[in-house]
């Protein structure tokens, strides 16, 4: 393995952890309050949450870049201050973290309507207040349906392509993950190293689903 | 006369959905006495679990007052609140959801009391042990799961959790229909033989009037949001005044008359 093989393989790995740990704490909340609250404009905010799911990477790419651009919102103009965050690792992880959010957000709102509310009703009775209540009832209960969904997250982070190039680009030794880098080998026709890539990728893939399986079965245990 | 332990004037809930408005509980005025078991009896989805929630806050009324021991529900602030529910528990209809199925049974009996003191773990085991013991549970069970238990023996759990906090008022939301015939039976001389012995305030909710016959002193009939008879259980049942609780009255089976049930089609 050279070294800017290895070089992609730990950003991936890096930015696609630091995507799944930003990703965890608002898209559980998200996820709750989708399913669990009523209130208007609900509908609304399901489908913007869900849109990177059915945009083209290409497109939520675009939209991150026009929003980090130098005019943009969270661009230097606008704020006074450079985010500094294009073309660097930080917009791999942002566009991992974007790409996996609906899916994070979708998985686990299902888990949490799988726990019966009569189940913190219950709780409330007895004098839980309902942060205690979310925390020792709802959340235990809704656990592996949670951590499936960081796991789905993580691996869609790991296989993030279309948003990662458009607003971080294919830089090797910086910016080039392991799909970047199957594409820029399959486009030169370095058949080897694109076969060598896909066989990483695939163990990697394999490897976390399989962690995924075993985790859910020892906490069913 | 014992004091009044619950008041409801004019309780009303209503829920504003997109088709309009629904009135689950509409003006609702009711009293109860320390000691006193109420059978509130009605159809599905007259009201009966809302008022319910509504008495025990877990929905806020629209209208009306709540009154439990003299003080007004409504306006208690959240922590007051959650420690005035020690003073009133529920018993949930399907014991199967109303468990947490990651808490042993030495958890969930003790929970309610964890909830709001702290307690050594021999005096929490000891307290278990007893309210075990109260409702007919095997003390080897403790530390079980609920997915190892029956119906019966789950809601018996239940009730335990509800004594836990050695409440003065007991809401019990149908708990027996989720039961067979025969287990019915014993949950309810249970419930009756606790209320008797700790002198529990209960009401009893039920949409079938021969289950609360058994165990209530009052029983109260609700119909579309609203409470249109409440009297005495023999009351109810010999001189029936309103239309729907005669025809709730129509509606319980009763054994076939012996002549007739010895009465044979001939075969040929």
């Amino acid at each position: 393995m050279d070294s800017t093989t290895l070089t992609a393989l730990k950003i991936t790995l890096h930015c696609a952890s630091l995507a799944t740990f930003l990703v965890m704490i608002p898209g559980t909340w998200i996820a709750y309050v989708l399913a669990r609250r009523d209130f208007p404009g609900k509908n609304i905010l399901s489908a913007i949450v869900g849109l990177p799911l059915v945009l083209p990477p290409t497109a939520v790419g675009y939209l991150l870049l026009q929003l980090l651009s130098t005019e943009g919102l969270l661009g230097q103009n606008r704020l006074g201050f450079d985010l500094n965050i294009l073309l660097t690792w930080k917009a791999v992880t942002l566009a991992c973290a974007v790409m996996s959010l609906p899916l994070v957000i979708r998985t686990a709102r299902v888990a949490f309507e799988g726990v019966d509310p009569r189940l913190e009703s219950m709780a409330r009775t007895l004098g839980h207040s309902r942060i205690k209540t979310f925390f020792c009832y709802t959340l235990p209960l809704a656990f592996r349906g949670i951590f499936a969904a960081l796991i789905l997250g993580f691996t869609r982070a790991l296989g993030e392509f279309g948003a990662t190039v458009t607003i971080a680009g294919n830089i090797p030794g910086k910016t080039q993950t392991l799909a970047s880098a199957i594409f820029t080998a399959q486009q030169v026709g370095n058949q080897t190293e694109a076969y060598f890539l896909l066989g990483i990728a695939l163990i990697i893939g394999f490897v976390a689903i399989l962690v995924s399986e075993y985790l859910s079965q020892r906490q069913t245990q | 006369m014992s004091t009044v332990l619950l008041e409801l004037k004019n309780v009303k809930t209503h829920f504003t959905l997109s088709k309009g408005v629904v009135k689950a509980v509409d003006g609702v005025d009711l009293k109860l006495r320390q000691g006193e078991i109420l059978g509130l009896v009605g159809e599905s989805g007259c009201g009966k679990s809302t008022l319910a929630r509504t008495i025990l806050q877990l929905t806020p009324s629209t209208k009306g007052s709540v009154k439990f021991a003299g003080k007004s529900l409504g306006n208690l602030t959240s922590k007051q609140l959650r420690k005035t529910r020690t003073d009133f528990q529920m018993i949930f209809q399907d014991p199967y959801a109303s468990l947490n199925p990651r808490m042993t049974i030495f958890d969930t009996i003790a929970e309610p009391v964890q909830c709001h003191k702290r307690v050594s773990k021999q005096t929490l085991t000891n307290r278990t042990l007893e309210l075990m013991n109260k409702v007919g549970l095997d003390p080897r069970t403790i530390k079980k799961y609920p997915h190892e238990f029956s119906g019966g023996q789950r809601q018996r759990i239940a009730i335990a959790r509800a004594l836990a906090s050695e409440p003065k008022l007991i809401i019990a939301d149908e708990p027996v229909s989720a039961l067979d015939v025969s287990i019915q039976a014993q949950i309810l001389n249970l419930l009756s033989k606790l209320c008797k012995d700790m002198g529990l305030t209960m009401i009893f909710i039920s949409h079938d009037l021969s289950v609360v016959k058994h165990i209530a002193d009052r029983i109260a009939v609700m119909y579309l949001g609203k409470i249109v008879e409440i009297g005495e259980a023999s009351e109810i049942f010999e001189q029936p005044r309103h239309a729907y609780t005669k025809i709730l009255l129509n509606a319980i089976l009763t054994p076939p008359d012996i002549a007739l049930s010895e009465y044979r089609v001939p075969f040929s």
